[in-house]
């Protein structure tokens, strides 16, 4: 394993008398892409907003890259890319506009990036640049917000539900380009509600529930915890959040 | 800094600028600034002539202008801290933007900035009253234009510093809910102020020149004392001390604001209250439509602000007829508004609306109902009130029908508009639902039919029309016929623009 690039220490995140986070302690190594899984409302967003720097936590830690969220936001920030659940753009800028935007708010050469976007419109069938974001479907802006974030090649990228709108060219194109970018020593930390994707591509799960960490490990730590050698994650998922039997019950009462 | 500049250039560029087609055309900057020459100039004017009176007066090294003037810029700073410090507040919590930024290397305060910035050109009232009336103080006082603009420009910059901390520290703990109802309470109480200072002023002034004279020094030494910040402006025309002043305390403020901004979480701040029951029975439209029309972030202010205006007008012109005619034609434009929200509300979630097994009709009636329901409960409580305050006969009540149906009208309107438009919405400014040509068009309809429904209540109309008839009885038909005929039209218009809202509704993909 690479060094420690994502490490949370007892996190804890309140919204008034609602713990979404409880006392997480999370370690993401460096190369890795991590799978961060769990039922709706588990906590997996507030997570991931909290280790991007978005939410304050309420108390614990968080370090990114070595550096102290508390006391390196900014720099963290630079290093890290996130693609949010939903691709929010300013609506009235055209998609050229955005990468502008996202170009000279980092600071970037403008004349390497041109050429990297170009490559990643290609790779990503983006054709419409000169669009109005608000007249850009869901699948479209998901494919921008991607551009904005892997033209930077940041050190650590944040995806919650990545896939979610792509074609299924798209998909593949970013499933595969997270892998070559994990094995160039990039650090990946996603959520999913697909779970093959997880156990395809994922080198290590973490499954949140009720906004503790209940099971963390490879896929093979995993079954072991569930005694099951073949068990899909799909099962592993379900015998670990406690609800495969309510969901035979339901339907054997349905 | 850099950052904040990158913010202004794309975020201010996206935000005051309009989609026509595959085009984009600025047009918000130059709507401000006309804006503010129409509410500034007339006040400017009207104070100008005030101090040039006021200026003839000396008591001590002042002048009664200077007296007045100190007590405009105490009023508009204050008002001005009341309503922008809790719009700004608002701004910091649920706010999609900010979400969005906040991923990026941006420091937190430039982010404060930023807000500042819109929520400044989206509330210039306050500024404006400010911006041209101390120059005309200036200039009536025969000093220089320029340096007058200049002082009252830098006195808008400590305005917007101390409000900078103030949101700042007041935003770490004040909740949204909380500064959105004072935002909106403050905005009002500026709005109406500002129609109270164009009608009562120079009865003001005049009773200015009409006090004693140790009791106006005794009042000047009090408002224009060293630590009143709102008299610095008035103190720096004579003393450049003042101006130093200000431009060292702008800066500190702001540096002192720094650190705190950075503490900012942007979040909701919750308070948690016990749900005791579930009112959404069923699923009705109706409820659900009334619930999202509650919970909307503009209708405290669309409620307020005509009967804010109305009750203004009815006691200054001593007169119900415009003071309702005012009244209907703002309620009518908001009318529009809340049935083409709600309409917007279906679309949002769209096609979940046409897979209910809810009739369109039953679907889209609500929308319509609702705010024309609470709009005409306020008209009602409108003439309620003016009844028992000029003493008016019950007749007026017969108004209520006739109003339902311009209520109604003027909702399909808004339903139709906003169905008809080509970007239903607008993701950077969520709370627009229509164009502001569609929200004249609507306003203009509205002035139009309550003049027709409401001048035959105008005693000198009747009068008037009695002596043109010479029979009584034909007059009062026409009297009473003229709104219940323009009713009945309305009511027939409604019905066939109803179901070209249907249509439109069943054409959406």
């Amino acid at each position: 394993m690479g060094n420690i690039v994502i490490e949370t220490r007892d996190l804890v995140k309140n919204f008034g008398k609602v713990r979404a986070v409880d006392n997480l302690n999370l370690k993401v190594f460096q190369g890795e892409i991590y799978g961060f899984l769990g039922p709706n409302g588990a906590g997996k967003t507030t997570t991931i907003r909290l280790l991007t720097g978005t939410l304050k936590p309420s108390s614990g830690s968080i370090r990114v890259l070595g550096m102290d969220m508390q006391k390196a936001e900014i720099e963290i920030k630079k290093s890290i890319g996130v693609v949010p659940d939903e691709p929010r753009m300013y609506s009235s800028l055209r998609g050229y506009e955005f990468l502008n935007f996202v170009i000279e708010i980092f600071g970037l050469d403008k004349k390497s990036m041109r050429e990297r976007i170009e490559e990643l419109c290609s790779a990503f069938g983006i054709d419409y640049l000169d669009k109005f974001i608000a007249d850009m479907s869901h699948g479209m802006k998901q494919k921008l917000m991607l551009v904005s974030v892997l033209m930077r090649k940041p050190r650590v990228i944040f995806l919650d539900e990545p896939t979610v709108g792509l074609d299924a060219r798209s998909a593949k194109i970013l499933k595969l380009l997270l892998a070559k970018y994990a094995s160039e020593g990039c650090t990946i930390f996603m959520t999913t509600h697909v779970l093959e994707i997880a156990e395809k591509m994922c080198s290590r799960i973490g499954i949140i529930d009720k906004g503790s960490l209940i099971a963390e490990g490879t896929m093979d730590e995993l079954r072991k915890l569930v005694r099951d050698n073949v068990a899909s994650l799909e099962d592993v998922f379900l015998r670990l959040t406690a609800t495969e039997e309510d969901i035979l019950q339901i339907v054997k009462e349905l | 800094m850099r950052q904040l500049l990158v913010l202004l250039k794309y975020g201010l560029g996206a935000r005051y600028s309009r989609r026509d087609g595959g085009t984009r055309r600025s047009f918000g900057f130059v709507a401000l600034v006309v804006s503010s020459f129409i509410i500034g100039f007339p006040l400017g004017s009207l104070f100008f002539e005030l101090f040039k009176v006021l200026s003839a007066v000396r008591i001590s090294t002042y002048t009664l202008s200077t007296l007045l003037m100190v007590q405009w810029s105490i009023l508009s700073g204050l008002l001005f801290l009341i309503s922008f410090v809790p719009s700004l507040i608002n701004s910091f919590a649920r706010n999609d933007e900010i979400q969005f930024l906040l991923t990026f290397p941006i420091e937190r305060w430039a982010i404060v900035a930023y807000q500042m910035v819109l929520t400044l050109a989206l509330q210039p009232l306050t500024v404006v009253m400010y911006l041209f009336v101390f120059p005309a103080y200036v200039v009536a006082c025969g000093g220089n234009l320029f340096y007058g603009f200049l002082v009252a420009i830098l006195f808008v910059f400590l305005m917007l510093s101390l409000s900078f901390l103030l949101s700042c520290v007041f935003g770490l703990f004040l909740e949204r809910s909380q500064a959105r109802r004072i935002s909106t309470a403050g905005l009002i109480v500026t709005i109406v102020l500002f129609f109270l200072a164009m009608q009562f002023l120079p009865n003001y002034a005049r009773n200015l020149v009409n006090q004693n004279i140790s009791f106006l020094s005794h009042a000047l030494t009090k408002f224009m004392h060293p630590l009143n910040i709102f008299a610095w402006p008035v103190r720096a025309l004579n003393e450049p001390f003042y101006l130093l002043i200000m431009l060292i305390v702008c800066p500190t403020l702001f540096l002192l604001s720094v650190p705190v901004a950075e503490k900012l979480s942007f979040e909701q701040k919750v308070s948690f209250r016990s749900s005791r029951r579930i009112w959404f029975g069923a699923g009705k439209v109706f409820w659900k439509d009334l619930k999202i029309l509650a919970r909307n972030e503009q209708s405290l202010f669309t409620l307020l602000y005509p009967v804010a205006f109305g009750v203004l007008f009815g006691v200054s012109f001593r007169n119900f007829v415009p003071a309702m005619m005012l009244f209907t034609t703002l309620s009518g434009s908001y009318v529009a508004y809340n049935s083409a929200m709600l309409t917007k509300q279906e679309l949002s979630v769209w096609p979940l609306p046409v897979l209910l097994p809810v009739k369109e009709s039953n679907l889209l009636l609500p929308k319509l109902i609702v705010p024309s329901s609470i709009y005409l409960a306020l008209f009602s409580a409108m003439l309620v009130f003016f009844k028992f305050w000029f003493s008016l006969p019950s007749t007026i009540f017969l108004l209520v029908p006739v109003m339902s149906t311009v209520f109604l009208f003027s909702s399909t309107l808004g339903m139709l508009f906003y169905l008809k438009q080509p970007f239903r919405s607008d993701p950077s400014n969520p709370s627009r639902v229509l164009t502001s040509t569609r929200v004249l068009t609507i306003q203009g309809i509205v002035l139009l039919l309550s003049l027709i429904c409401l001048m035959p209540f105008q005693t000198s109309v009747r009068s008037a029309l009695v002596e043109i008839v010479g029979v009584q009885n034909v007059a009062f038909l026409i009297f009473y016929g003229v709104p219940f005929g323009c009713a009945v039209l309305l009511a027939i218009f409604s019905k066939r623009l109803f179901n070209r809202v249907k249509q439109l509704f069943q054409e959406i993909e």
